[in-house]
């Protein structure tokens, strides 16, 4: 008996709210208006911040190292040639990134020597950090090789070859097939000279790497300074930075005895190289910040409209509190009735967004008349073309929000009907 | 042309027909009516009878259907909307069942609207109200909003409003229909003397017997039509 | 009664709904606020990456050999091989009315050994006097003391102290070649360490007396390879080095005065791209508000229709309606903009002279063009953008009201009158 009176009640309650969304059609609409909007922005706006920032993680872990990277703890901050990745650890890492569970997320492995030198010619001396890596691996992994403004990326047969930045290119006043001098400490931690010759010149755009950055053969690093095929890190580069975690985990786990000996450490790219991290905090920060904004006033419309279609419906409250409704009902009449506005705008919204989101995922949008070429952010060349990214967790989290405005804004004009003093409400006709 | 010129209001032929839905409802049918400069005349009959309509097609609120219309002496049936709204401001006032004050002016405010819309300059506004105010029994009361005035006081301060533009003629519809027989009487009082001594005409729409009593001329419409037209000496 | 009764009707209108007029206004106040907010926060971050990029290290206007960028090759002193009268160049600087401060400074690359560790280096040559008033990074130490010439002392970054395992008062060998082709090598004591915050330059800056690192590379004292300068503004930086181009005394080898807009074009292209993009934050928060202010305002029109329909009754014309619904909106309007500026500018003075700190929330610097930016909230005024905020709510108030003011114009008397 009673939960079917309930319910009954239940259905009252959504058929008297629609009515009076019907009611008052031009009312309604207009608030619908600023939500859907709002809700299109929303969506649209998050899969373009996503998708940038996808690409922002993208090439700044290729130009580091890694969405993953595994090299000794010690190794971070020493960058010392004798924390070199043990060989064992290396050919385990190596091996697991291969493995079927995991092997479908991996896009680009490469193992690297990586240290700090000198780089000098008759112009002068620069400091230049120095990969020795395998060229094809590489070639897979970076974007360096892509961005060469004269000669080639490194090829397997090169010896002595170097791969050099602009920057330092023109700053030790090289040229293609110059020959220059890079002095670095070696394994037996004397130091030690190598005569290299450029065969290509990079231009990433970004500072740092473009002054200092030199790809050598990994096996002329070994030949020069002693440590043979060993490598300081092997860095990985997955498809998605949302599987960083899950990848991280499994590798941790096959690597369980080295990094318990301390031989060993595995770090996602927001450990490894932090100010990216805060580069995507910080402008993720400022979408927050502005919806928050922009929802606080579509709220503020909502609360206007359902208050005033409370206060206009006085007497109707009345009536129907006199027939037997409680307080509890009558404020749940108008919480519905602004839940549902809120959630038929909202998902007309989403959707509208869905489909922007949708309609641009294969090209992408074009900003380049607005952007640079050359804007960096923490270290990262910015990209003009942004191809929105969508997620299932953002979809739900965004809609989860508009739900809780809607809740919110409802709550003050629901306490209003439900406190109405029905005899009062009665005496007086609007 | 003279005699129409000389009469305040003077109808020919004048039919309103509405149309609702598949139905023709005639409210206003063949009506020819002059009414004089300085007249104090009441059209009575039941509810529905088309006195309102009559009464909003002379005040330039509605055009009629069929017919013609003229309010001193100009033609308002084939007015446009400027031309009409011209019209209302100048030679008709209105005085309203409901009093329809606008609730943000004071007493005074709302009084001299019309002679704003006019343009008539203030120090003349003000001296006409406060004259009006003084011979209605209302001095003292201008500065006070509608809404802290009693039903009688607000449909004096209409009349006032309807008077104090100097139009050819005041249309009031019901206007006593919202106030006690007391405050009714008191109103006719204030329109009487102002139809006496200012010489302002005066056409009501009504059904209150005690409106029919004190009117000269007595216009009676039964189902849109004119069913007699009586005047008293 | 004033001539023109429709602002005063309009304005009246406000108060017969407190709540609704609120309500609106409150929307309209925070679209407001927010936009001034979020653009003073937006150029705070400018201003800080201006400021960063332009006082850390660099100055706001470099001073070199025309041969000496892109190379900063060691043999390309101003005044070319012979070098010029540095004193006498600081002189004529300092004389300018925008120039705060002026360095010398020299450049070298090196190789720098703890013994335990090699480490490259970019040294820097310095007078730590003038130094101080130019640039920040040694302005706070982490450990020890600036150098002193004729000492054999220098400074090394944190990261580098870190890399070379080593800590104020070791030993470090120090190797360059230098400008005769010699390869030198000394011996030095490091005495400080700074941070800048700029890892790059952390791991491989060498700060030593210009002095020294003249002798180290066999330099004569008269020959640096830059004079720094700052001025009092970032803004005047251009100006400043046109003027600073005419009146540099000649010498042998052109020099070029160079301002940081033209160091870093890039950071100048990203601060046009922010204040475009202002402009789409007031388009989508006073687009997204508008509704809010229509609504209300047709829900207050058609409340009053009868008012309406009375005011057309007595001979207003269909344009006086519209004057009093807009004239309402614009009374809505300055309302808004009342309550938006009260609740805003306490904030916004707050904000500027003690922004809240984020570093909790981020893990690490963060960098922007390559400037280091600190983690906080701080807020710049503009009071032109201000200005054009206000503007934004006042037409966002007035376009809300011009449909509701439409439908009142075209009320029907006779309709809304009939049988009252």
């Amino acid at each position: 008996m009673r939960p079917r009176s309930q319910s009954m009640h239940l259905a009252v309650i959504l058929v008297l709210a629609l009515r009076n969304l019907r009611r008052q059609l031009r009312r309604s609409i207009l608030t619908a208006s600023a939500m859907i909007i709002g809700g299109w922005l929303l969506l649209f706006s998050f899969s373009l911040g996503d998708g940038t920032h996808e690409t922002w993680i993208d090439s700044g872990v290729r130009m580091s190292g890694g969405h993953i990277t595994v090299e000794r703890p010690e190794f971070r901050v020493s960058r010392k040639i004798e924390d070199r990745l043990p060989t064992d650890v290396r050919s385990k890492t190596e091996q697991a990134l291969k493995s079927p569970e995991i092997a479908a997320q991996v896009v680009a492995v490469s193992a690297r020597l990586t240290i700090n030198g000198l780089a000098s010619s008759h112009a002068g001396a620069r400091p230049a950090q120095v990969i020795a890596v395998d060229p094809i691996a590489e070639a897979a992994f970076s974007m360096l090789d892509d961005q060469v403004v004269e000669g080639r990326y490194l090829e397997p047969d090169d010896r002595l070859a170097a791969y050099v930045g602009l920057g330092l290119v023109q700053s030790l006043d090289l040229r293609l097939g110059s020959r220059f001098v890079v002095q670095a400490q070696d394994t037996a931690q004397d130091i030690s000279g190598q005569l290299f010759r450029v065969v290509g010149i990079f231009r990433s755009g970004i500072p740092a790497a473009d002054q200092s950055v030199i790809h050598i053969p990994l096996q002329t690093g070994g030949d020069w300074l002693g440590s043979d095929r060993d490598v300081t890190n092997v860095g990985v580069v997955l498809a998605d930075s949302a599987t960083v975690a899950a990848v991280t985990t499994y590798l941790e786990r096959v690597l369980t005895e080295p990094i318990a000996r301390g031989d060993a450490a595995v770090m996602g790219w927001r450990e490894s190289n932090p100010a990216l991290y805060a580069a995507v905090v910080i402008d993720n920060f400022g979408n927050y910040l502005l919806y928050a904004i922009l929802f606080t006033i579509i709220a503020f419309g909502i609360v206007n409209t359902v208050l005033m279609s409370v206060l206009h419906r006085h007497r109707e409250f009345g009536v129907l509190q006199a027939l037997g409704l409680t307080p509890g009902q009558t404020g749940a009449i108008v919480l519905v009735e602004g839940l549902t506005l809120t959630a038929i705008s909202g998902l007309i919204g989403v959707s509208l967004g869905l489909l922007t989101t949708w309609y641009f995922f294969g090209d992408g949008l074009d900003f380049s008349a607005l952007i640079g070429e050359d804007m960096t952010f923490s270290g990262v060349v910015i990209d003009p073309v942004i191809v929105p990214l969508f997620r299932v967790s953002r979809l739900i989290q965004i809609l989860a929000f508009i739900l809780f405005v809607g809740v919110v804004a409802s709550i003050y004009p629901a306490r209003r009907a439900a406190t109405i003093d029905t005899a009062e409400a009665m005496k007086f006709e609007r | 042309m003279t005699d129409t010129d000389r009469a305040a209001v003077r109808t020919n032929g004048i039919w309103k027909i509405f149309q609702q839905e598949a139905e023709e409802i005639v409210a206003v049918r063949d009506v020819s009516l002059t009414i004089e400069r300085g007249e104090f005349t009441a059209l009575a009959g039941p509810s529905g009878s088309g006195k309102t309509t009559l009464l909003n097609v002379i005040g330039g609120l509605t055009r009629p259907t069929r017919g013609r219309a003229w309010v001193a002496g100009r033609e308002v049936s084939e007015m446009s909307n400027q031309e009409l709204a011209r019209l209302r401001l100048n030679e008709v006032g209105f005085v309203f069942q409901a009093y329809n004050l606008l609730p943000v002016l004071t007493a005074m405010e709302n009084a001299e609207f019309p002679m704003l819309l006019q343009g008539v300059g203030s120090s003349q506004r003000h001296e006409r109200i406060r004259e009006l105010f003084e011979r209605t029994g209302m001095a003292g009361l201008e500065d006070r909003r509608p809404g802290k005035l009693s039903g009688g006081q607000q449909q004096r301060v209409a009349v006032i409003r309807a008077v104090a533009s100097r139009p050819a003629l005041v249309l009031a519809d019901e206007p006593t229909a919202n106030l006690d027989t007391a405050s009714s009487e008191a109103l006719l009082d204030v329109m009487l003397e102002l139809n006496q001594e200012l010489g302002v005409t005066f056409v009501f729409a009504t059904h209150d017997e005690q409106v029919m009593e004190w009117s000269r001329r007595l216009v009676r419409m039964v189902d849109g039509a004119i069913d007699s037209d009586v005047t008293r000496s | 009664m004033s001539e023109s009764p429709w602002l005063r009707i309009g304005w009246r209108n406000l108060g017969r709904n407190r709540k609704r007029t609120g309500l609106t206004a409150i929307g309209l106040a925070i679209g407001f606020g927010a936009n001034v907010f979020v653009v003073g926060w937006s150029e705070g971050l400018m201003a800080e990456m201006v400021e960063s990029a332009t006082s850390l290290v660099n100055g706001q206007i470099e001073i070199h050999d025309v041969e000496f960028r892109p190379e900063r090759s060691l043999y390309d002193t101003i005044g070319g091989r012979e070098g010029t009268d540095v004193e006498a160049l600081l002189r004529v600087i300092d004389g300018d009315v925008s120039v705060v401060a002026a360095a010398p400074r020299v450049y070298a690359g090196g190789l720098v050994s703890s013994g335990e560790a090699t480490s490259a280096g970019m040294f820097m040559g310095i007078d730590p006097v003038r130094e101080l008033a130019l640039t920040r990074f040694l302005d706070q130490l982490v450990d020890g003391r600036l150098p002193v010439t004729g000492q054999n002392e220098l400074l090394v970054g944190e990261e580098m102290a870190r890399q070379l395992s080593t800590s104020v008062g070791d030993e470090l060998v120090v190797v360059a070649s230098g400008a005769d082709g010699s390869m030198a090598n000394d011996l030095y004591t490091l005495v400080g360490i700074f941070r800048s915050g700029l890892t790059e330059l952390d791991a491989t800056f060498v700060v030593m007396p210009v002095g020294d690192l003249q002798t180290l590379v066999v330099l004569s004292p008269n020959r640096v390879h830059e004079i720094a300068v700052a001025t009092a503004d970032p803004m005047v930086a251009e100006a400043t080095a046109a003027r600073l181009a005419d009146i540099l005394p000649s010498v042998d080898s052109a020099i070029e005065v160079v301002p940081w807009t033209v160091l870093n074009p890039v950071m100048v292209d990203y601060v046009a791209l922010a204040d475009s993009m202002y402009f789409v934050i007031i388009l989508i928060v006073f687009g997204i508000a508008i509704f809010g202010v229509a609504n209300s305002m047709l829900m207050a029109t058609f409340e009053r229709r009868r008012e309406f329909a009375v005011m057309l009754a007595l001979g207003a014309t269909p344009r006086s309606v519209w004057a009093v619904v807009l004239s309402e909106g614009l009374a809505v309007g300055v309302v808004s903009l009342v309550l938006g500026a009260v609740v805003t500018f306490p904030l916004m003075v707050w904000f500027h002279n003690a922004p809240p700190d984020l570093s909790m929330f981020l893990e690490s610097d963060v960098t922007l063009m390559g400037a280091l930016l600190s983690p906080s909230l701080r807020v710049e005024y503009d009071v032109p953008y201000w200005c054009t905020c206000a503007a934004a709510l006042i037409v966002t108030a007035l376009l809300a009201a011009l449909y509701p003011a439409m439908r009142a114009g075209r009320t029907l008397p006779a309709d809304t009158l009939s049988g009252l």
